[in-house]
């Protein structure tokens, strides 16, 4: 400052007059008179300070705000009204890792909202799940600002992934169902994040497989600091934001499945539109129709888009279901009849063992991950204590699945699938090694077998797709291609078994022709996988046959077989004796189905020769005399259908002989019991033809007592009802032909009973129709039998039993 | 804002205000921070429009159950918060010159305009000593921007009058040295 020679004071005074006397003078003219040649201070800010406000302007380093040194701010990525993002490393050295640094915009003084923010900051730490980021560090600034330290995850938003990869309807919806999961593991926890847009789900590379991650919970944090405080805050944003959120009122769960749907409504209209959710419901629908998204889908977005959250779906759950059922082709949850189970289902009783089967492997699993400043060793620490919890799962699922399903109490396992595949979903497949991916996938693949045998064959396909997604990175491992091979060709076939028997033929068949390429492979490289390989073409030729295919059916059953026998003369192990019956079985039925009729019986004899041989082998094995049980039923059959009763009577007398044997060995095996009710009834029927009612009656009588029983253990179970009613209207007309009208009619009566609300439920079922059919008729009740006798005539159902039955009622 | 017009409790020194106008001050001073990072105030070569700044934070201001109820009121404070931001930098920036002058390229330019502001609020304490209402309006129109009607609706003055004392803190200010 220059020294002026009066007293500013004084100066100024004469300024203050000469402006007063002069109400048009200006501050140049003014300063002229003065004789100063100093320019007046200009007004513009820029033109005299621009430098200065710039600098003043300028960004603190994040770094300054979280109080620390640790880390290095490599880049600013983003900035505005919600929160600041940096890029940032590790700036001490301890490792290399970039992290993202971000601070949120809205301030803390309260200590109360403080409180709450970093509870709910703690339950997002708290989340280890690989669909969302982690929280690796937070607090609250110099100015009460929050800030965290979050994981990075490199990888396009969802939608330029989506529009990158042209990706399709089901891929795209394959993702979703993953976004599902990770949000029903931050519902469970109480979260809602509030804020899902294309701009928070990242998605991530994990060794070539793409898996979705939601990012940005800055909205659930702000919500939750500002507690009471909130209501009446706007958060969101428009066109993803559910209204109840916009309205500010409370939100749950469903509001997170209002964005959802919203956001699967923008991927399935990319390019069409940025922002879905601004349409019209109306205007939206017949975009999504344009644009050729099935109607089952268009629906499902409208479930989750509804205005109220009441008319949404309750859950990520349940939503994933309906992504699930759209996929495998099932109705799904909107227009969905209840679905009944056919065959037998899973015992629920003898709760005791279950839970203890449980109990063994939560102590097995009970680990949470959670990641501190030093992520590595903790890393390490998981690692080999997620080797050591799949090594339990997969003797469970693997070893003890083969030993429960021979005492027929697979039941056990559903605790353990659903455990198993809650543990699985919760590692993070980016800390795996090789070695933890494969255990992975064979517990993945396990559990997907386990739920097939239960029969939740939705849950068993994810289960399967999960195993080839761990699987997949060592397909190019070095090192790794036996590895790879032989979980593969077994994953192969696993899942081949769980498409066949819900009647995906395509599907099947390609499954089980990769499985014979892969296992071949393994053969020829390693020299093992052998019964990989026989399975995978027995299998095949089955399904082949399944669909009507004789000539490629033969070469797979033929190469089967002669798989078997060399690997028996090799080996001489007893798994290759009973490998080379069902080769001969197979061939039998080929024979009996497209080929020489008189070939079926040899054939099926050399089945069970093979199968007696393996008995007198392995002994006390049960399956070994399952199977042979087995082929002495199909036999009998195939000599009754031939008319050879007398040859028959003997086959089914030894089938029912092993039957009861095996009742003893395995007493709680359903199946088992099933199959030895099957005996009973043919060689009742026998008897039957052979004039020998006592015997028959005694049969019909056996196998009625199982039936009750399985029927009781399974109420739900058609197929169970279904045989209870035709051993009942078996035995009531064998106790007619003896004359005891009453005992049959009573028998008759009740197996009306039970066929006609079974019929109800599923009208179309011949063989219920059947059943239903005969017990009216013996009934004498023809006005309600009549309009099923009719359709099982069309359908050309009405067999010789049948027809003569109508004729010794006068009906035809 | 104890229900004070704003021309009593504005005033250049901290100490004088109570803990609650210094923490609505600090909220100005914060909220224009956090406006200036705004991306739309960092377009490439485009200097900070202080203008715009104020404006855009008035905008986000108003919606808060905030001390403000007034516009002009609310400009009146991002002055004098500008004026603390500014004035804070200039020392700051003083100190860092002797320290290590390699360190900031640019500073030949901002070091001028550090010692410039540095005299300009001595100045300015003296003009308070001298008339406060003059020191007021220049503070305004200089550091906030404020259109002089603006001014004289926050001082409630005649726009007249706002006018001559704009001319007169100019010229008073160029006579004795900035």
């Amino acid at each position: 400052m220059k020294d002026t020679p009066e007293h500013p004071h004084a100066l100024w005074r004469r300024i203050d007059a000469a402006f007063d006397d002069d109400e048009h003078l200006d501050p140049d003219d003014c300063l002229r008179r003065l004789g100063l040649d100093t320019p007046p201070v200009d007004h513009s800010l820029h033109d005299r300070l621009g430098g200065l406000l710039e600098q003043a302007f300028a960004d603190e380093p994040p770094t300054a705000e979280i109080g620390g040194t640790r880390y290095r701010v490599l880049e600013r990525l983003d900035t505005g009204g919600q929160s600041d993002v940096y890029l940032a490393e590790r700036a001490d050295g301890v490792y290399a890792r970039t992290v993202v640094i971000k601070l949120l915009a809205a301030r803390y003084d309260e200590e109360l909202a403080r409180e709450q923010l970093l509870r709910e900051m703690q339950l997002l730490a708290d989340l280890g799940h690989p669909g969302i980021v982690q929280i690796l560090d937070g607090g609250f600034g110099a100015e009460g600002r929050p800030w965290l330290v979050l994981e990075r995850v490199d990888g396009p938003h969802i939608d330029v992934h989506c529009r990158a990869h042209e990706l399709d309807t089901r891929a795209v919806v394959r993702m979703f169902r993953e976004l599902c999961d990770a949000l029903r593991f931050v519902h469970l926890r109480g979260i809602v994040h509030m804020d899902i847009k294309p701009a928070n789900i990242l998605v991530r590379d994990i060794s070539g497989a793409a898996y979705p991650v939601l990012i940005d919970f800055g909205i659930a944090l702000e919500a939750a600091g500002l507690g009471q405080a909130r209501r009446g805050v706007r958060f969101g944003t428009p066109g993803f934001a559910a209204p109840e959120q916009l309205a500010g009122e409370a939100v749950d769960p469903r509001a997170d499945l209002y964005a959802l749907g919203m956001l699967l409504a923008q991927i399935l209209l990319q390019g069409e539109t940025d922002n879905a959710g601004l349409l019209s419901p109306d205007a939206r629908r017949s975009a999504l129709r344009a644009r050729g998204v099935p109607g089952d889908l268009v629906d499902v977005v409208e479930r989750c888009t509804q205005e109220r959250p009441g008319g949404r779906y309750a859950s990520a759950e349940a939503l994933r279901t309906d992504l699930d059922a759209w996929l495998n082709g099932f109705p799904l949850a909107a227009s969905r009849h209840r679905l009944f189970h056919v065959a037998g289902k899973a015992l629920r009783r003898h709760a005791l063992a279950a839970s203890i089967a449980a109990t063994a492997l939560i102590a097995g699993l009970a680990f949470t991950v959670k990641y501190a400043t030093d992520i590595r060793t903790l890393q390490s620490a998981t690692l080999a204590e997620k080797k050591q919890s799949d090594s339990l799962v997969n003797f469970m699922l693997g070893d003890l699945f083969e030993r429960l399903t021979d005492l027929g109490r697979i039941d056990l396992l559903s605790l353990v699938a659903d455990r198993s595949l809650e543990h699985l979903s919760r590692q993070d497949p980016r800390i795996m090694d090789e070695e933890a991916r494969l255990l992975t996938s064979v517990a993945y693949a396990n559990a997907g077998q386990v739920l097939d045998a239960l029969e939740q064959p939705t849950r068993a396909q994810h289960a399967f797709e999960q195993a080839a997604l761990s699987l997949a990175p060592l397909e190019h491992a070095p090192g790794r291609e036996r590895d790879w091979l032989r979980q593969r060709a077994a994953l192969l076939i696993q899942e081949s078994q769980s498409s066949a028997t819900e009647g995906q033929g395509d599907v099947t068949e390609t499954l089980l022709r990769e499985a014979v390429d892969r296992a071949e492979r393994l053969v020829q490289g390693y020299d093992e996988g052998h019964a990989l390989l026989w399975e995978a073409h027995l299998l095949l030729g089955w399904h082949l046959m399944e669909y009507d295919r004789p000539e490629p059916a033969e070469v797979q059953l033929q190469a089967a077989r002669a798989l078997a026998e060399v690997r028996h003369q090799g080996g001489r192990s007893h798994d290759w004796m009973i490998s080379r019956s069902h080769s001969w079985q197979a061939l039998a039925w080929f024979a009996y189905d497209y080929g020489d009729a008189a070939e079926a019986e040899p054939a099926m004899r050399r089945a069970i020769e093979q199968a007696q041989q393996a008995v007198d082998t392995a002994g006390e094995v049960i399956e070994t005399h399952h199977n042979l049980r087995i082929l002495l039923n199909q036999l009998a059959f195939i000599l009754t259908q031939d008319g050879r009763t007398d040859e028959a009577a003997a086959v089914v007398n030894d089938a029912i002989a092993t039957g009861r044997q095996l009742q003893l060995m395995a007493p709680q095996n359903l199946e088992y019991q099933r199959e030895l009710a099957y005996s009973l009834t043919t060689g009742g029927e026998i008897a039957e033809r052979q004039g020998d009612l006592d015997t028959a009656r005694s049969r019909y009588a056996a196998s009625l007592d199982i039936s009750r029983r399985v029927a009781a253990a399974d109420p739900a179970s058609f197929t169970a009802a279904n045989d209870l009613a035709i051993d009942l209207v078996s035995l009531g007309n064998v106790l007619a032909r003896g004359g005891d009208t009453a005992r049959a009619s009573a028998l008759w009566r009740e197996a009306a009973g039970l066929m006609t609300p079974v019929l109800d439920r599923e009208p179309d079922n011949k063989y219920y129709q059947y059943t239903l059919a005969t017990a009216l008729v013996q009934l004498g009740r023809y006005d309600q039998a009549q309009p099923l006798v009719h359709t099982l005539r069309e359908a050309g159902m009405d067999d010789e039993p049948f027809r003569e039955m109508l004729a010794a009622h006068g009906l035809d | 804002m104890d229900g004070l017009p704003i021309t009593e409790i504005v005033n250049t020194d901290p100490a004088t205000l109570s803990p609650e106008q210094q923490r609505t001050m600090e909220d100005v001073y914060r909220q224009l921070k956090s406006v200036a990072r705004g991306q739309r105030f960092r377009v490439h070569g485009r200097k900070i429009d202080t203008t715009a700044l104020v404006h855009e934070a008035w905008l986000k201001y108003r919606d808060k159950p905030a001390a403000f109820n007034d516009r002009n009121h609310f400009f009146a404070y991002c002055a004098l918060a500008m004026r603390h931001i500014l004035y804070n930098q200039a020392r700051r920036n003083r100190l860092v010159t002797f320290v290590d002058e390699a360190d900031a390229p640019e500073q030949p330019s901002v070091r001028d305009q550090s010692e410039f502001l540095i005299d300009l609020e001595r100045q300015l304490q003296a003009l308070r000593d001298y008339s406060p209402r003059l020191e007021k309006v220049f503070t305004y129109r200089f550091f906030g921007d404020m259109t002089l009607d603006e001014v004289a609706d926050v001082l409630e003055v005649s726009k007249r009058t706002a006018i001559r004392d704009w001319k007169k803190a100019q010229a008073m200010l160029a006579a004795t040295g900035a």
